[in-house]
């Protein structure tokens, strides 16, 4: 049936890597499939399983189970302001990922454009540099992508594929230094554990600016919210680049190397390319439009109490209560409307956990009349940054930000 | 003097460095992680072109496919011609045409859903 020599090839590789016994497998599990509950994302062609199948995770949106996407549950969002660690989004590339990690044999190495490259062990990582800890949102590039009108093709995330973790680690900038920069580096670039199972699939490679990769922040993270990462989040180590989005976050970071010219591999050069326009917009008949690699995260909030067809009260105090973060820089103020947008009233904010963190927030709603009504969200962040009114829209799905809202009803 | 209250002016105006020297107790390295993944369970509806769609489950699941937005067969051609020379998909450039058309086809009905 599927004669093909390449492919038979292939498949006998993934069969192996993926501890398939028998082809009969891929397509055995129609019924498990079908008895696991599901959930509608508010998007057509929305309908997806929740899992808890995989390891070191508790009930995720199955998006994808090879290589795995895994989405978080919106109303984990409103239990605290950090992502537990078995509810925090996953996302993979590619479908050969490591199931079995000895951290005592693992090693990172530093190459390229050193005076002395290293190879260090975890243990020299703990030990030998200053450890130090940053709350930091991690989200993906195309977070938010099923909303899109015209919708666009890629993972159909609704709004959970982002989390905010306190990591641990050490800083990059102190692990390139005990490297020794040479001059003339321009880019670092990072790879992790994880590979395709076609020769040509290109293996998954991040860079950035050597200035940025030295600038003390960006981080190699060994812990995350006081616990190894779980092995789908990157575990034994993975790079935390505080206010970018997920995409440079390499996880199962082995390697860096720094290079003397920019990088030009595919997943810099062709994927994740925004469009070089204001909010990354542009129209889908646009042609020749000027793109660059996406970069930083602009501001978000979202209602994490209140879920749309929810009922309120009128005539009283109803708690209205959710999430900000400021993008690469911190969440000066947190506005809400009711009135579609006519007149804005701050929320309070509450306790500050580090700039690039999400941020929670609350207020009090009073409806004076019945009927259905709509909740509006927006954070300023510190630069004075504000959620637009209107959604950008460019090809691949990427940075949402638009204000968010919440339509429910008081009776 | 004038130079100091320049200088403590300067110092409260940095920002606050947010990654800190860490207090917490120093974690211990970590024993070996061995994890088991779920099977891929999806699979692609039985008809013409689902032999050929086979070939898309080498790299991931048939969900991937399966949880796209409206998508007409040109769209699907695109993508497939990605997947091949980007990805090393192992699709014959004659079997393009039906492959697209299959994904338009299944797509389609998947909106419903």
């Amino acid at each position: 049936m599927m004669g093909e020599e390449g492919f038979l090839l292939a498949r006998r590789r993934f069969l192996h890597a993926a501890g398939i016994a028998g082809s009969l497998a891929l397509f055995a599990g129609r019924a498990v499939a079908q008895s696991m509950p599901t959930i509608r994302l508010p998007f057509s062609n929305g309908s997806r399983p929740l899992s808890d199948a995989f390891p070191q995770k508790g009930r995720m949106i199955l998006q994808r189970a090879r290589p795995p996407l895994l989405e978080t549950p919106f109303d984990v969002f409103d239990k605290g302001v950090f992502t537990p660690n078995n509810r925090f989004y996953v996302r993979w590339h590619l479908p050969d990922i490591p199931t079995s990690i000895d951290p005592v044999a693992f090693r990172l190495t530093v190459r390229g454009q050193v005076r002395k490259p290293l190879e260090l062990t975890l243990r020299q990582l703990m030990e030998d540099f200053e450890p130090v800890e940053l709350a930091a949102v991690n989200q993906c590039s195309g977070n938010s992508r099923g909303f899109y009108e015209p919708r666009v093709p890629g993972a159909q995330w609704g709004n959970g594929a982002m989390g905010n973790a306190l990591w641990r680690g050490v800083r990059l900038k102190d692990v390139l230094d005990r490297a020794g920069v040479a001059p003339g580096a321009l880019q670092v670039r990072f790879d992790g554990l994880d590979s395709g199972l076609l020769p040509a699939t290109p293996d998954f490679l991040k860079s950035l600016d050597v200035d940025h990769a030295r600038d003390g922040e960006v981080m190699l993270a060994y812990a995350m919210n006081g616990a190894p990462l779980p092995l789908l989040n990157g575990f034994p180590l993975r790079l935390i680049v505080p206010g970018w989005f997920a995409t440079y976050w390499v996880k199962m970071l082995n390697d860096i190397e720094v290079l003397d010219k920019a990088d030009d591999n595919y997943w810099m050069a062709k994927a994740y390319r925004i469009p070089d326009t204001p909010g990354a917009n542009t129209t889908p008949d646009a042609t020749g439009v000027k793109t660059a690699p996406i970069s930083r995260m602009t501001p978000r909030s979202f209602i994490t109490n209140l879920r749309e067809h929810d009922v309120v009260r009128v005539g009283q105090d109803n708690p209205v209560r959710g999430i900000a973060f400021g993008g690469d820089t911190g969440v000066a103020r947190v506005m809400w409307s009711s009135d579609g947008g006519t007149q804005w009233r701050e929320a309070t904010l509450e306790e500050d956990k580090g700039r690039y963190g999400f941020r929670r927030w609350h207020t009090a709603y009073r409806p004076q009349v019945a009927g259905p009504q709509k909740l509006l969200v927006k954070a300023i962040n510190t630069l004075g940054e504000e959620q637009p009114m209107v959604s950008n829209w460019n090809p691949g799905g990427f940075m949402r930000n638009v204000v968010e809202s919440v339509g429910i009803t008081a009776a | 003097m004038q130079t100091n209250v320049l200088l403590l002016a300067l110092v409260l105006a940095l920002p606050i460095v947010p990654s800190v020297a860490s207090t917490a107790k120093p974690v211990a390295v970590p024993g070996t992680l061995t994890v088991k993944l779920p099977a891929s369970n999806g699979a692609f509806p039985v008809g013409p072109g689902s032999e050929l769609a086979g070939q898309c489950l080498i790299c991931h699941s048939a969900s991937m496919v399966l949880t796209q937005p409206a998508m007409a067969e040109d769209k699907w051609v695109g993508i497939i011609e990605k997947m091949r020379t980007v990805y090393g998909a192992p699709v014959p450039a004659n079997q393009v045409k039906a492959l697209a058309a299959y994904l338009a086809r299944v797509n389609a009905a998947q909106q419903a859903k």
